[in-house]
């Protein structure tokens, strides 16, 4: 496991992270060798800092050694973003999970990294307070994740996504410098803004230490309703005439026919009465207003006459409505062992031929392809099911694959609209981006990481 | 037999063991798509680190489910560079709470895989817990008085365990039952108590008796039960396991298949579960055996109850531990209207761990601290319906909370 490091640098970090702080040996450092991509590279070491003081030391050691660092909260990324591929220590922010401050007056919290999305969620919630960046796994990832990925999430629609809710960062340079970008205020315009440079950099440009989060006040009350169609033209249809009426959910979320099936497996108990589409809205906001706007949904929903559709009006009945679509990557699997996966966006208006291109692409291949997630964004997730032990199945799986991503760069789109380049969405990074724009981002990873030891080799 | 005939001594190559890792394919769920039938791997997705209580407590990533699932499967398919003895030093870190379990979107049976890889190189801590639990029901109050009176007479591995009964008080009684409205049961029964019952306990078994009786059921004299099983196998002793369940079905069987009335969530939890092993079932007998077992707390829900002054005012917590069932407490609140003091329902991990207690008592207790650490204010009374979790949390209690089995607040 130690390869890479020396006897006297493996006594450097059991002297910094004393105890159960540092690891070497193969099978305890084993999990910090992968996470949710299921890729897997083993580290040199993983150390656990409780303090910014022992970052410091870390990484003014690392940069004079020349030892890569890959900050690790909960590996609950999809692209690769933990993998040590290029060997090096492993930083779980695991210990730094702190909630410093809550600030009602000035409607923010300061976090470490390591602190639970939803930890941080229930904390405000009990206080009358909101944070509103929800991404799938907000229950299991942690805001230091979130924010090295700029995670997005089922609430983006009305609220936007990661970015829009952190002030300021406190963060470690590779060589141990500490920077604090923005600051509490919730306009400020000075200088460049090295908190979006931060936010959604894989862990590529410095290691966070605290976080200033915006937080806003708790809406009244809160409505879901899931609606079930006979065609994936009749959601979509919904889905423009729901903008078209002024309507601006809290989430619309989309789910396809492949997708329904897996979870009818997964979820025994539940009848989708054979839809081919479902529609999962939430709308929040002051009584009168969430009335307003269910009122308006209703008198649609009249004109459209689905299959079904259920409400969730109390917290426990939105959570049953929103657990199926939480269930959807794990119940994926159902169609095969094995899965490429990616969340691509593209403007919003033409989704629908997005969606069709793609499920072309799965019957050209003989794959089921899941098409599902944030409709409301144009951001779609796109799983590619296969056997993982049939090696035909696997190569037809990843040719599906480039032609999805290319045919969502020739349709203006996106490769990743929240989980990431990591390493597995790398290759196709420079057919989005042009060569004059990746030689600004490396000029200005060069200008935080001059020696190119933080989480090399990921996202750019 | 529970598996037994996997059971190899220490030593065993590492082809045999292998093997032998292969065949728990059948504690995972089977992949019922069309694809061919293969044991469904862990995918790495993270549920189980909202619900590990020992990742919780620790922050530690290495110690959480997904961790050793991934540890088990490179493993087997020979991905990994470390031995077997790697997996089974991670196997004993491991609190048998079974949370994982109800999150795993694959189905995988994490605990019951790591019984398996304990019980396949059996180390004396599992050998120790073994012996504890057979004599428990001597050995505590005997051990207890040593270690008492002649201080390092006991071993500090041990006089660890016994301490625990020390922090446990008995709770006043404040809740009265209205006998006149009470319903009548034409039952013939045996009251099941439980090991921490019968070591150091025997009020609950004499209370539960005592209500019993008052309800009309025809008690059977006391049956010398042997431990439920559970803890046992979770420890890896599948032998010893397989021992006391055919133990305990004989003696039901002996005393004519009476009524069982249990007041152990836990072990309520396993007798039920007595049915998925083969344990020379006549025809017809698991439905019987399942429809025989009572948890005691169904009777309260017929009864009518009056509260006394002695009530928690400042609060009361109402523990539901990682084996309940969900309806636990409806004979409690289902009194609603007389609640006239704050309630919660908590359903945090004790920490308790069974044989981990042995393997690693710090992270035990490191669980058990974090129990408290979200209560400490909120409360000065909580009850448990399961005894070990009563025990465990009397430990580490703050002074000013009292804690015991729900049967202590009865007033009979």
């Amino acid at each position: 496991m130690t390869k890479g490091l020396s006897k006297e640098q493996r006594q450097f970090l059991k002297d910094l992270f004393p105890g159960n702080n540092s690891l070497f040996q193969t099978e305890e450092a084993y999990i910090f060798g992968t996470d949710a991509s299921r890729l897997f590279a083993p580290p040199w070491a993983v150390v656990r800092p409780q303090s910014k003081e022992q970052v410091q030391g870390l990484l003014r050691w690392a940069q004079i050694e020349k030892i890569p660092i890959i900050p690790r909260a909960r590996g609950t990324n999809v692209v690769g973003d933990c993998v040590p591929y290029s060997g090096g220590v492993v930083v779980s922010t695991l210990l730094l999970d702190r909630i410093i401050l809550v600030d009602e007056e000035n409607g923010l919290a300061v976090v470490e990294p390591g602190v639970v999305t939803a930890s941080l969620q229930d904390r405000l919630r009990a206080r009358g307070l909101f944070y509103p960046p929800d991404p799938a796994s907000v229950k299991i990832s942690t805001i230091g994740g979130n924010v090295s990925t700029n995670a997005g999430g089922l609430r983006a629609v009305k609220y936007g996504v990661t970015k829009d809710y952190i002030l300021g960062i406190e963060a470690v340079l590779a060589g141990g410098e500490r920077i604090n970008t923005g600051s509490k205020c919730r306009k400020d315009v000075v200088g460049l803004d090295l908190t979006r440079l931060l936010i959604g950099s894989e862990g590529t440009l410095a290691f966070f230490t605290e976080i200033i989060c915006k937080i806003l006040p708790l809406p009244e009350i809160s409505l879901s309703i899931l609606v079930g169609f006979k065609t994936l033209e009749e959601a979509m249809s919904l889905c423009l005439q729901v903008f078209k009426t002024g309507i601006l959910p809290v989430a619309m979320e989309l789910m396809d026919e492949q997708v329904i099936k897996c979870l009818e497996d997964n979820i025994g108990s539940k009848d989708f009465q054979d839809a081919q589409a479902l529609l999962l809205f939430q709308f929040d906001g002051s009584k009168a207003a969430v009335l307003d706007d269910y009122r308006q949904m209703n008198s649609l929903l009249h004109e459209m006459e689905p299959l079904f559709f259920e409400q969730g009006r109390s917290p426990s009945e939105e959570e049953e409505l929103w657990d199926i679509r939480r269930m959807i990557n794990p119940a994926s699997f159902r169609l095969g062992s094995g899965k490429l996966s990616v969340d691509i966006t593209v403007p919003r208006g033409i989704i629908k031929k997005a969606i069709e291109q793609i499920k072309e692409i799965g019957q050209e291949f003989s794959l089921s392809i899941l098409t599902f997630g944030h409709v409301g964004d144009g951001n779609i997730h796109v799983n590619i099911m296969f056997d993982d032990g049939n090696e035909k199945d696997r190569l037809a799986a990843e040719n599906a694959l480039d032609k999805v991503l290319f045919r969502v760069i020739a349709l203006e789109g996106t490769i990743s609209g929240e989980h990431g380049v990591g390493v597995t969405k790398l290759p196709y990074f420079c057919h989005q981006i042009g060569n004059v724009e990746t030689n600004v981002m490396k000029k200005i990873k060069d200008s935080f990481d001059p020696s190119g030891i933080m989480n090399p080799g990921k996202g750019y | 037999m529970i598996s037994t005939r996997y059971r190899y001594d220490t030593g065993m190559d590492q082809l045999t063991i292998v093997v032998w890792l292969r065949t728990l394919q059948g504690y995972m769920k089977q992949d019922d798509s069309k694809k061919p039938q293969r044991f469904k791997e862990c995918i790495l997705c993270g549920r189980c680190l909202e619900v590990c209580p020992l990742f919780d407590a620790t922050g530690y990533e290495e110690l959480s489910p997904r961790a050793k699932a991934f540890l088990v499967q490179s493993f087997l398919k020979h991905e990994s560079g470390f031995t077997f003895e790697a997996i089974r030093r991670f196997s004993s870190l491991c609190l048998q709470c079974e949370r994982c379990v109800s999150v795993c979107p694959q189905g995988i049976d994490l605990p019951g895989i790591l019984a398996e890889v304990k019980a396949l190189s059996l180390d004396w801590h599992s050998w120790v817990w073994g012996k504890l639990i057979k004599a428990l029901p001597w050995m505590y109050p005997v051990l207890g008085q040593w270690s008492e009176t002649i201080p390092g007479m006991v071993p500090e591995i041990i006089r660890k365990h016994i301490d625990l009964f020390k922090r446990c008080v008995q709770i006043h009684p404040w809740i009265r039952i209205d006998w006149e409205q009470a319903p009548k049961f034409d039952i013939k029964a045996v009251v099941f108590p439980g090991c921490i019952s019968r070591c150091g306990k025997r009020l609950w078994e004499t209370k539960a008796e005592s209500l019993l009786q008052k309800l009309g059921l025809r008690l059977h004299p006391r049956v010398e039960w042997m431990c439920c099983g559970f803890t046992l196998g979770m420890a890896g002793l599948k032998k010893e396991q397989d021992k006391v369940c055919h133990y305990n079905l004989n003696r039901w069987r002996e005393e004519g298949r009476p009524s069982v009335i249990i007041f152990c969530e836990t072990c309520f939890y396993f007798l039920q579960k007595y049915i998925d092993y083969d344990l020379d079932w006549e025809q017809g007998e698991r439905e019987e055996w399942q429809q025989s077992l009572i948890p005691l707390s169904f009777f309260l829900q017929q009864l009518h109850l009056t509260f006394t002054e002695q009530r928690p005012s400042q609060g009361l917590v109402l523990h539901q531990s990682c084996h309940s069932h969900n309806n636990l407490w409806e004979w409690l609140l289902k009194s609603k209207d007389q609640l006239d003091f704050p309630v919660k329902s908590y359903d945090a991990c004790c920490g308790l761990g069974g044989s981990m207690q042995l393997e690693c008592f710090e992270y035990t207790r490191l669980v058990g601290w974090r129990f408290w650490n979200y209560l400490e204010h909120e409360c000065s009374q909580l009850l448990s319906g399961c005894s070990g979790c009563v025990i465990q949390l009397s430990r580490y209690r703050p002074e000013h909370v009292s804690v015991g089995h729900w049967l202590e607040i009865l007033d009979l």
